[in-house]
């Protein structure tokens, strides 16, 4: 009679249930009420839970890409449940207390930097025609990055504040600043944020970031500012 | 004189009925078409969304949505997910997608986009 490798066998199962249990299962309800679905996932798994690449926590994920050495390479830490209800301890210092968050890749660090100091973003790159308040087309790249920051930030409101320089009368100064600030909500709204987001606000020339006696410190005082309300 | 009557009251029931039928399919295509252009707003969506948390290392759940950090070819990638009105928007360093899931079909049903954890460690 034969005998049946018992012992190895439940080993089998056991490491095969330890591998397929570990890792961070989450799962996510999308659709509208009463039309929702509910799908169950694994970062880093495919949906069939068949593993295409290594556990997320796994070092062997480090290798699972081509990456430049400059890069880190070490693997997350394992998520800590907080009381709040947020899966893990967020982005390492790219999300604030109140969850305003940017994520780091995107390049905007000194905008994060702007935004977690004193809830105001500074744009000089935001650029209007002459005595207008048609935008220039340099401005679209700083406009993208002011949309993807809204759009990512869903629970906030913001405030978009026209400044000018000097040059010229008080009183058509104050007017442009505020076309140009609803220039820039209007470019916002259309790309799809929410009006009632925005608020806008000229200051015409009452507020000089610099001084108004240098060309250098006027080009800085035309500006358009973002105060996350 | 009668018989007048009876014909007419007998057309306009008869109009009647087919009204209300043709009304009534007429909702039922319009509802066909919204339940199917849904799920296929849907399908779309968790297809993307699946793709990008084959590769992710990381799901950070936000108050509209979520946070992926993803190891991509040329490095790592944040992609945010976040809900607006009638659909799920997804946002990286490339610009954005938006999802459009139309009309619900239980008036003033809100869109939800949610992540939990399902605690298995």
């Amino acid at each position: 009679m034969k005998t049946v490798p018992v012992v190895p066998f439940v080993l089998f199962l056991f490491l095969a249930f330890s591998v397929s249990a570990s890792g961070e299962k989450l799962s996510g309800t999308v659709g509208y009420e009463g039309q929702e679905f509910q799908f169950h996932f694994r970062p880093g798994r495919a949906a069939s839970d068949t593993p295409t690449f290594p556990d997320p926590k796994d070092p062997a994920i480090d290798k699972a890409l081509p990456m430049p050495i400059s890069i880190p390479t070490s693997a997350s830490p394992a998520p800590a449940k907080s009381a709040g209800g947020s899966l893990t301890p967020g982005l390492a210092g790219q999300i604030s207390k109140d969850g305003f968050q940017i994520p780091a890749d995107w390049g905007f660090s000194s905008i994060a930097d702007d935004i977690r100091s004193n809830n105001r973003i500074v744009f000089r790159d935001i650029t209007f025609d002459y005595d207008s308040a048609n935008l220039k087309s340099e401005s679209y790249p700083t406009l993208r990055k002011l949309l993807m920051i809204i759009q990512s930030n869903s629970g906030s409101r913001f405030l978009i504040e026209g400044h000018t320089d000097s040059d010229g009368d008080d009183a058509a100064n104050q007017k442009l600043s505020i076309d140009r600030a609803e220039s820039v909500k209007t470019w916002l709204v259309s790309n799809g944020i929410d009006s009632a987001r925005l608020a806008t606000q000229g200051f015409g020339e009452t507020k000089p970031a610099e001084s108004n006696d240098t060309p250098e410190g006027r080009a800085q005082n035309r500006r358009v500012e973002v105060v996350r309300q | 004189m009668t018989e007048l009557v009876v014909v007419i009251g007998l057309i306009g029931i008869l109009t009647g009925i087919f009204l209300y039928m043709y009304s009534r399919s007429r909702s039922v295509v319009v509802e066909d078409q919204q339940t199917a252009a849904y799920y296929q707003s849907m399908g779309l969506f968790l297809e993307t969304f699946q793709s990008d948390v084959r590769m992710a290392r990381r799901v950070t759940a936000t108050q509209s949505g979520c946070f992926i950090q993803v190891m991509s070819k040329s490095g790592p990638l944040t992609i945010a997910y976040d809900v607006y009105d009638s659909g799920i928007r997804r946002t990286d360093q490339s610009g954005s997608r938006n999802f459009h899931f139309g009309q619900p079909l239980k008036s003033g049903a809100k869109m939800i986009f949610k992540i939990t954890s399902e605690a298995t460690e």
